[in-house]
């Protein structure tokens, strides 16, 4: 007997995924869902972005690892509520970790939360969780081949920021090729060039971020 | 890995289908999978098999269709498969191309008894 079932095997997720949007909106928070591969600079950025925003807006951190509370550590500061998610081996989050995440944090008392998801290139893109957007950090110290070989990273994504820039003059890396190939990949993609090290580009990043939450 | 959480994810939908439809053994679940999603057959197969063993759902088949990825030229409006990622419109070339499908991971049918 043949039956016809016509699902999204990943439906159940993107039941909880919506679930939590709701209370997202509800709460007026903006979501970002910051993805990379291990090492890109996710949680530094978060640093220099709690830094330089804090006084204007609420922040409040997920930190996805598979182990470790290391990221965590480094996020803490007063003020800036943070709340730790070891995946045990899974290598991505899903809505139910976050709602469960949820549970630890006052959402009506932030204005941004940003989920720093665990650092891979494929995983985490299959998994809503309910954020307003994805961005994608992307260091140059990666290879520039990178919207080729990961490209629904690159078309999931609203904003790409690229890091490490200063070490453009010591790494092979083609930013007008990246900025080519992520474009074709995705016409709508943002692309703001960085350096969480020294800061440059770093106002940019700021505005773009401003004006998401200030649309709100 | 996103291969494992897949199979377990289509384990759920299909056990729920058997409770409804009365089934006691499934023989195979046919899917629809866009080039996009990455996803490595073989890692999905071996998963399920695995995930599967000692369970009513021992020894089912997955069938898999791949759906190939299709743009849409956002200057003149024609539909072509990319075979790379880096195509232009076929028909005007124009360089911007929206993807219309090739993200696809649905279950289609379950036939069992």
């Amino acid at each position: 007997m043949k039956i016809p079932v016509v699902k999204k095997v990943l439906e159940a997720n993107e039941r909880i995924a919506e679930e939590n949007r709701r209370l997202f909106e509800e709460n007026e928070v903006f979501v970002i869902n910051l993805v990379s591969g291990p090492g890109a600079g996710k949680t530094t950025l978060l640093e220099r972005t709690i830094e330089g925003l804090k006084d204007q807006h609420r922040f409040g951190v997920i930190e996805g690892d598979i182990q470790s509370t290391l990221d965590a550590q480094r996020i803490a500061s007063p003020g800036v509520p943070v709340v730790q998610i070891n995946t045990g081996g899974a290598c991505h989050l899903d809505g139910n970790m976050i709602r469960q995440a949820l549970d630890k944090l006052d959402l009506g008392s932030l204005d941004v939360l940003i989920v720093e998801n665990v650092g891979n290139l494929v995983c985490p893109v299959e998994f809503d969780i309910g954020e307003d957007c994805k961005v994608m950090l992307l260091s140059v110290s990666e290879g520039d081949d990178k919207p080729l070989k990961y490209p629904l990273i690159f078309h999931e994504s609203r904003l790409l920021l690229i890091n490490k820039m200063d070490l453009l003059p010591y790494v092979d890396f083609n930013v007008e090729r990246t900025r080519k190939e992520s474009l074709k990949i995705n016409p709508h993609l943002e692309i703001i060039e960085i350096s969480c090290k020294t800061g440059d580009g770093l106002p940019f990043w700021f505005d773009w971020l401003r004006e998401k939450v200030g649309g709100r | 890995m996103h291969e494992l959480s897949i199979a377990q994810n289509i384990i759920d939908i299909v056990c729920d289908q058997m409770r409804i439809h009365n089934l006691s053994r499934v023989e195979s679940v046919s899917l629809r999978i866009g080039l996009m999603r990455c996803v490595v057959i073989e890692s999905l197969s071996f998963s399920f098999d695995v995930l599967t063993s000692g369970s009513p759902l021992e020894g089912a088949r997955l069938e898999v269709e791949e759906v190939p990825i299709r743009g849409r030229c956002t200057e003149c409006g024609h539909g072509f498969t990319l075979k790379t990622w880096m195509d232009d419109c076929p028909l005007c070339r124009g360089a911007r191309v929206e993807i219309i499908s090739g993200k696809e991971l649905d279950i289609v049918s379950i036939e069992g008894d």
